[in-house]
């Protein structure tokens, strides 16, 4: 349903972040528990159409929805392993900054943002994400992570996690973890692809006036979280 | 100088985003409500540091003003306290917790009953570290950064 709906939009003369991607505002706030919840644990038993439902309610554009089992993460000392994945985090950074400029860009990253970056350092409202999680699969490594913004994104792949861990009665683990993943090493919430046309193919590059680049530049400008 | 504007002073030196503080009053009229919502009270020491800086955000690491600032525009916003309790309500993990910050897996929440700061696992909500005050976190915050400076970079 997102992908249709985005690439439906894509089509358009006119992009609106607010029609891609819906009001994250009123998303944000919706409680963690609320009095439907009970359902919520009913369910949870129904397994997979319940959350894949779920995932496509809550939107997470250009994300897969993936089912990963559990299997723990061995952790013999907590202070050694939190400054392994510290500098796993702060070495990835750095390593975007200097490989991946223009995807960063495209996220929503500002000249001075790169600066930052190029020190290791990660900009306001932007985190590296783990895409599996340490416990269900994941592993510290440049494979397993993606830049992404903490708002309205990395905020909403945690609401949606959490609704699978946190129970009434307290932690749940579940066998199974689904879970959004954002594509590629620098999450860019657009599903706007235009290809240059070719042999018996419309050239796309040109829509109604405005070349790609503009209405790609129009559609970053109203970005949410951007 | 105080250890807290100690510490802010370094994180501001490395590229902190900081806010205009705020009067303590309006942090201690937010806890009332916060207690009639069965959440705990922001912790003193933090009332102190929002003083100081209505919050902070540096490396991907937020810790919550009062109320929600917003950011470049409207674009997004810096977290607030009185936005997020609701996480705390009703919430098994969260009892007699306060939520005050987030890393990139990671959560920053005051435990009220053991009077201390607690950084939480945002998966498994196991206890990563104990922090008996505010300053412990903030110094465990600006611990890398001379790790972070590669050589021939400057500060």
């Amino acid at each position: 349903m997102t992908d249709q709906k985005t690439t439906e939009m894509s089509l358009s003369t006119t992009l609106n972040a607010e029609d891609v991607f819906g009001d994250w505002d009123q998303l944000l706030q919706t409680p963690l528990f609320d009095e439907g919840d009970q359902n919520d644990w009913e369910l949870e038993e129904q397994g997979q159409a319940y959350w894949k439902s779920l995932f496509n309610e809550m939107n997470f554009p250009g994300m897969d929805l993936m089912a990963l089992p559990y299997r723990p993460f061995p952790i013999s000392d907590r202070e050694a392993h939190q400054k392994t994945l510290n500098r796993t985090i702060r070495d990835f950074v750095r390593f975007l900054s200097y490989h991946h400029a223009n995807d960063l860009r495209s996220a929503g990253v500002t000249e001075e943002g790169l600066f930052y970056m190029k020190r290791g350092q990660q900009p306001e409202n932007f985190v590296v994400h783990l895409k599996f999680p340490l416990d269900y699969s994941g592993s510290i490594s440049f494979e397993n992570m993606v830049f992404i913004q903490a708002r309205p994104f990395h905020e909403l792949i945690h609401r949606y996690v959490n609704k699978q861990i946190i129970g009434p009665e307290g932690r749940i683990t579940p066998k199974q973890l689904y879970m959004p993943v954002p594509v590629g090493k620098v999450y860019v919430p657009m599903g706007l692809f235009t290809g240059s046309g070719g042999k018996n193919k419309q050239d796309r590059s040109v829509m109604s006036g405005f070349t790609q680049s503009a209405l790609k530049d129009l559609a970053l400008r109203t970005m949410p979280g951007r | 100088m105080s250890e807290l504007n100690e510490c802010l002073k370094c994180l501001y030196e490395n590229y902190a985003v900081v806010f205009p503080a705020i009067e303590p009053k309006l942090a201690q009229q937010a806890s009332v409500k916060l207690v009639k919502s069965a959440v705990p009270p922001i912790p003193l020491d933090y009332v102190t540091f929002l003083a100081a800086t209505n919050g902070l955000s540096w490396n991907g690491i937020s810790l919550f003003s009062l109320e929600n600032i917003e950011r470049d525009k409207g674009a997004f916003h810096h977290p607030g306290i009185m936005q997020n309790f609701q996480f705390c309500q009703n919430n098994a993990l969260m009892k007699k917790k306060l939520l005050l910050g987030e890393g990139w897996e990671t959560i920053l929440v005051y435990d009220f009953a053991q009077k201390e700061y607690l950084l939480l696992d945002r998966y498994t909500y196991d206890i990563i570290f104990h922090f008996a005050t505010l300053v412990d976190f903030l110094k465990y915050m600006i611990k890398p950064i001379q790790e972070q400076i590669p050589e021939g970079m400057g500060k």
